[in-house]
């Protein structure tokens, strides 16, 4: 099948979900107001080599529901499993990448990507491996020539970009991804969404990423969540998206379904 | 002073193209601003000692009051018997130096080591430090002073004395601003050990620690100060060699010029210790 038009194979649906979220809840405590809820109950299925994207409007909750699934924080309620086992604490099975870029200052972009590999307790590697890998990963975000460089010598986009690059180095079962583009400029974006694309093509992964912007979400995901406003916020919509891979910018254009897709994302994140 | 001369130095390599004149035109100014600080700092100097000359010579009091000639000699005289070594307690200034720089830098060492590991402990922990914050909110206000006579009755030994007050001025500064260092890593970095799976060791030194190695340096900067403060005062009662010793030996002689010397002495050291430690600062990478 070389065009296919369904997000989902038969095989996968078939296949046990990589990740099970079942009946999760989450709220906080306030001081003033008491307990406030965030996060309604919330169930979903995710399978191997998806790529999910999670979109609402902002303050729903979303970055919540990717901390408790990288064991940042407890649910209140229900059980999230990844490969059948229940996520009690964080993992390097799930590779995070934060909405702010989070590399240590004092490290250079490729100690910052040796720390996340020489960390891990199941295999050791010798300081050539490590860096010859973390070089490795650099270059697939077109950074080799910057591994030197500390963070503050960085642009907000190449900071990004190390920390997409360190995520993948973990090689996670699940990348999670908070709004990684959110706080770069709209060109930068663009080209970083285009790279972010290329990598998830290339390097076959199950992603979970946040978005406020639909467009990136159209062109990255498999399936859309489309969250509803808060408090006890809920998934209000499961949208696959059928476009086939690889995308192209410009194909996705001149398909109407896109700005149909497009049309009904913007229209049910403004409330309607 | 540079002024600037005809071979023109060569441009920095990434030298931009501004043009040479302008760049010519401001080590000029550099150079004279230069002039003027030095200038300046001569009349100071000059009106200084002029006016402590006016006030000094010729007062009859015994010349008790230091004259800056008599000074002056002093200062001659110490310095070329400086490293005197004639019997246990007729030294030279030298070894009073270097006893007292002994005591604050044991006892600032002992205050380091206790200090940083228990500030990362305290910033970390929120309960230990609630169990502990009263103790360090009551103690920390008290003059290392205090502890000098507790410190000879338990100790039974005036060096071992001194060092525990320097220990007891230096700790707090190092404590404080390890805690507040710790509190004000971002938690985000802890996340990411986290999320890494690193264990303890790692995150206690390869995160938490280089993240608030700029707060600990500040602290050590505070507590160095502090405690070069205070050893002048122990050493006056504690005896021994010392700088305090030193300079209260000398009013038991009624020799105020041995006085002023020991003041500039001291001064000086102290100017270079924190210069010296400030120099760490530089090594602290950049957040
Ligand atoms: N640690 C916390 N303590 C108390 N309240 C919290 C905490 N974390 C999040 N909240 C609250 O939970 C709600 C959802 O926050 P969250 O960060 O998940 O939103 P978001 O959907 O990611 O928003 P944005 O799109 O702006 O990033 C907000 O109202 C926020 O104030
Ligand atoms: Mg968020």
């Amino acid at each position: 099948m070389p065009d296919m038009m369904t997000a989902l194979s038969p095989t996968q649906l078939e296949r046990e979900p990589v990740m099970k979220i079942e009946g999760i809840t989450k709220g906080f405590n306030d001081r003033k107001k008491g307990f406030q809820p965030v996060v309604g109950t919330t169930d979903v299925d995710i399978h191997e080599g998806e790529f999910i994207t999670i979109i609402g409007p902002s303050g729903c909750g979303k970055s919540t529901i990717l901390k408790m699934i990288a064991g940042l924080e407890s649910a209140d309620e229900g059980t999230i499993r990844l490969a059948g086992r229940p996520i009690d604490a964080p993992s390097r099975e799930l590779g995070i990448v934060f909405q702010q870029h989070v590399l240590l200052p004092w490290m250079s972009a490729r100690q910052n990507v040796i720390f996340a590999l020489e960390t891990d307790p199941r295999t050791k590697r010798s300081k050539q491996e490590l860096a010859s890998l973390a070089d490795e990963y650099l270059d697939l975000v077109n950074l080799s020539h910057a591994a030197d460089r500390r963070p503050h010598q960085l642009s907000g986009g190449m900071q990004q970009r190390v920390g997409i690059a360190r995520a993948f180095a973990l090689e996670p079962q699940v990348m999670l991804l908070d709004e990684p583009l959110g706080a770069l400029d709209a060109l930068t974006r663009h080209e970083l969404q285009l790279q972010l694309l290329d990598l998830c093509e290339k390097q076959k992964r199950t992603f979970i990423m946040v978005t406020h912007d639909v467009d990136e979400a159209l062109l990255l995901s498999d399936r859309i969540l489309v969250m509803g406003a808060g408090p006890s916020a809920r998934i209000v919509h499961d949208i696959s998206v059928p476009f086939s891979r690889p995308r192209e910018v410009e194909n996705l254009d001149q398909d109407p379904a896109y700005h149909e897709l497009r049309h009904f994302l913007l229209n049910s994140l403004t409330g309607h | 002073m540079s002024l600037p001369t005809s071979t023109a130095p060569t441009p920095p390599k990434d030298s931009t193209t501004a043009p040479e004149a302008l760049r010519h035109r401001s080590r000029l100014q550099r150079s004279r601003n230069r002039v003027r600080t030095t200038a300046l700092f001569l009349l100071f100097f000059i009106g200084f000692v002029s006016v402590w000359h006016i006030t000094t010579a010729g007062l009859d009091d015994g010349g008790l009051a230091p004259t800056p000639a008599a000074t002056w000699d002093r200062l001659t005289e110490m310095l070329t018997d400086a490293f005197m070594l004639d019997g246990p307690n007729n030294v030279g200034i030298f070894y009073h130096l270097v006893a007292s720089l002994q005591r604050v830098l044991l006892g600032f060492g002992l205050a380091a080591l206790v200090a940083v590991p228990l500030g990362l402990l305290l910033g970390t922990s929120r309960v230990i430090n609630d169990g502990l914050d009263p103790f360090i909110q009551v103690l920390r206000p008290v003059s290392p002073l205090a502890w000098l006579p507790l410190g000879l009755a338990l100790l039974r030994d005036s060096q071992m004395t001194a060092i525990f007050v320097i220990f007891m001025a230096a700790i707090w500064p190092i404590l404080i601003s390890t805690i507040d260092g710790v509190r004000r890593v971002n938690p985000l970095f802890l996340d990411l050990a986290k999320s890494l799976e690193t264990d303890t060791k790692t995150r206690i030194f390869k995160v938490l620690l280089p993240a608030t190695l700029p707060a600990i340096v500040i602290g050590l900067r505070t507590a160095l100060s502090t405690a070069w403060l205070v050893i002048v005062a122990a050493e006056m009662i504690v005896g021994g060699r010392g700088m305090g010793h030193f300079v209260w030996n000398e009013w038991n002689a009624l020799n105020t010029p041995s006085i002023v010397v020991a003041i500039v002495i001291i001064g000086g050291v102290g100017f270079v210790l924190d210069r010296s430690i400030a120099q760490l600062q530089r090594l602290v990478p950049k957040a």
